[in-house]
């Protein structure tokens, strides 16, 4: 049986310093490291620290045409404000990934999948509260497993350097913890 | 700095172009500071040093492009890199530059316009680009990437044009391609600036030889008309020799879209959704945008049943596809200006509007 070709389009968006930049960097080196097809674009405009930011990747088994992500599968949603910027920004049965220690709302759309974690009391409990992106990654991943584990967790690797290989570990376990929680979420339609 | 020489890596557009120059033997950049181009001279500043270039941040887009006509005019290889309002201010010295017959290379990362306008993707320079877009009888060589990987091929690619020619040569990307991450590969070998063909033209030091003049003051008309038609002799030749373009799925197609850079990428998404869709669209991508393919677009047009142009402008690639098509079959418009990229959904829409009036 020949699988389907993969073509996963991802948002990202929270505000500066929950590592939303990073979080897309390192779906984007994992797909190159699997040998995928893949864009990874940021916003960019007049921001500021702590301002609104996201980020898009584009996960592909063929190559990828337009590099725009205008409607994606899956929305990782880090904070109240991103959902109103982007709940209209998905394709009919996308997936939301909220955090839901700082999302109290859901999206209007009754196709799509909405699943709930709460990403910055995950990381507390890890020690770390700079981890939270992580948490949401982890979920992402166990929901929509375009990417494994692995390469996900080679990437962070890679990106938090031999010089701060302590923070590895705390990475791997929020990344853990964000596959546990999607797991164990009521999740559902609407 | 070490690179993974040989193996796709991930870069984004605005390094790839400044890893090209470095790679292309590229020793001067001058460039001012301007959104969404940012990350071409912060590569430049952090990676020339290494190769005992010269970086040097300009006072002004006027001063950048003054000081790359000097450092072109003494034989080295160099590049500015500026975004739209920016490479309008650099227009009086590209004209300059072409009338004293010295290369360089530009690159512009398009954004919206007119004006000060946005940073958001655009192709609204597309005219400034190819008809001249300073004063007088020249024009400039355009390349036009649609990813990371052409990016850096076509830049590096550039040097060599500007140099064959004595022409500027303009890369043309946009905001989104500039930003944007991709898999790359860099190819293991680079090009030593030493082992270069001599210039007998540059202005490199009279000492014990007779001296050389770059300029371009002729006060004789008739000078002036005969180093005007020499100009447009390179441009013949250079429309004889480095014409680019690509296509796709034109085999069976009965309508051809026609786009460059970003708006080509929406264009193969949507070509491949009518196409699912039973509709034989195909793809038709000018690389080189001056000189434009216009033999290549020809034989498509007297193939195909109708063109749709898609560009991130309002109607600027689409005088050249009409010249090029010559009226042998119809030419329709799809253009979004302001700094918008259009969906592939909303191009499919118009595939089928193109479609259905032709039918008709």
């Amino acid at each position: 049986m020949t699988a389907e070709p993969l073509h996963h389009e991802v948002l990202i968006s929270g505000f500066g310093g929950q590592g939303v930049v990073l979080a897309g960097r390192l779906l984007a080196n994992a797909a190159l490291a699997e040998g995928k097809e893949v864009v990874w674009a940021p916003s960019y405009g007049p921001e500021m620290r702590g301002g609104a930011v996201h980020c898009t990747v584009i996960v592909a088994s063929q190559r990828i045409g337009s590099p725009e992500v205008s409607l994606a599968d899956t929305l990782l949603i880090m904070d109240r404000a991103s959902l109103d910027r982007f709940a209209k920004r998905v394709k009919p049965g996308g997936l939301f990934i909220l955090n839901s220690s700082l999302v109290d709302a859901r999206p209007d759309d009754d196709s799509c999948e909405v699943v709930g974690v709460a990403a910055n009391e995950a990381a507390e409990e890890l020690g770390n509260r700079r981890v939270a992106n992580m948490v949401m990654l982890g979920a992402f991943l166990a929901k929509r497993p375009v990417l494994s584990l692995e390469s996900v967790s080679a990437a962070m690797r890679a990106a938090v350097g031999k010089e701060h290989e302590q923070l590895a570990g705390v990475n791997d376990q929020a990344l853990a913890r964000g596959m546990e929680l999607a797991r164990g979420s009521s999740g559902g339609a609407g | 700095m070490t690179l993974a020489r040989g193996e796709r890596m991930l870069m984004r557009g605005n390094e790839a172009i400044g890893q090209a120059a470095l790679d292309a033997g590229c020793r001067a950049y001058f460039g001012y500071p301007i959104t969404p181009q940012n990350q071409i001279p912060d590569y430049m500043a952090a990676h020339m040093p290494e190769v005992g270039g010269v970086f040097l941040q300009a006072e002004s887009e006027v001063a950048a492009i003054n000081m790359v006509y000097g450092a072109a005019a003494a034989g080295v290889r160099t590049m500015t890199t500026s975004s739209s309002p920016g490479i309008s201010l650099m227009q009086e010295g590209i004209s300059y530059i072409a009338q004293s017959e010295v290369p360089c290379v530009i690159v512009n990362i398009m954004r919206g316009g007119s004006g000060l306008g946005n940073i958001a993707p655009a192709q609204s320079d597309y005219f400034q680009a190819v008809k001249g877009g300073g004063h007088g009888d020249y024009r400039t060589l355009v390349f036009a990437a649609w990813s990371v990987q052409e990016l850096y091929d076509l830049t590096r690619e550039a040097f060599d044009i500007a140099d064959r020619y004595r022409s500027p040569v303009m890369v043309l990307g946009d905001a989104l391609l500039g930003q944007m991450m991709e898999p790359i590969v860099l190819p293991e070998e680079v090009v030593d600036p030493d082992a270069l063909p001599p210039k007998p033209w540059a202005t490199d030091g009279a000492k014990g030889r007779p001296r050389r003049i770059v300029n371009s003051l002729y006060i004789e008309p008739l000078d002036l008309e005969r180093m005007n038609r020499q100009l447009q002799a390179r441009y013949d030749e250079a429309a004889e020799r480095e014409v680019r373009c690509a296509t796709e799925h034109l085999e069976d197609a009965k309508l051809a879209l026609v786009a460059y850079g970003t708006a080509a990428r929406v264009g193969i998404s949507a070509i491949e959704q009518a196409r699912a869709a039973g509709i034989p669209a195909g793809l038709f991508r000018p690389i080189s945008l001056y000189p434009f393919p216009n033999r290549e677009l020809a034989r498509v047009a007297e193939q195909v049943d109708a063109i749709l142009v898609a560009e991130m402008s309002l109607g600027q690639l689409v005088e050249d596809v009409r010249l090029a098509v010559d009226g042998s079959c119809p030419v329709h418009l799809y253009g979004r200006p302001g700094g918008v990229v259009p969906t592939p959904a909303e191009v499919v829409e118009q595939i089928e509007r193109v479609m259905a009036d032709t039918r008709g």
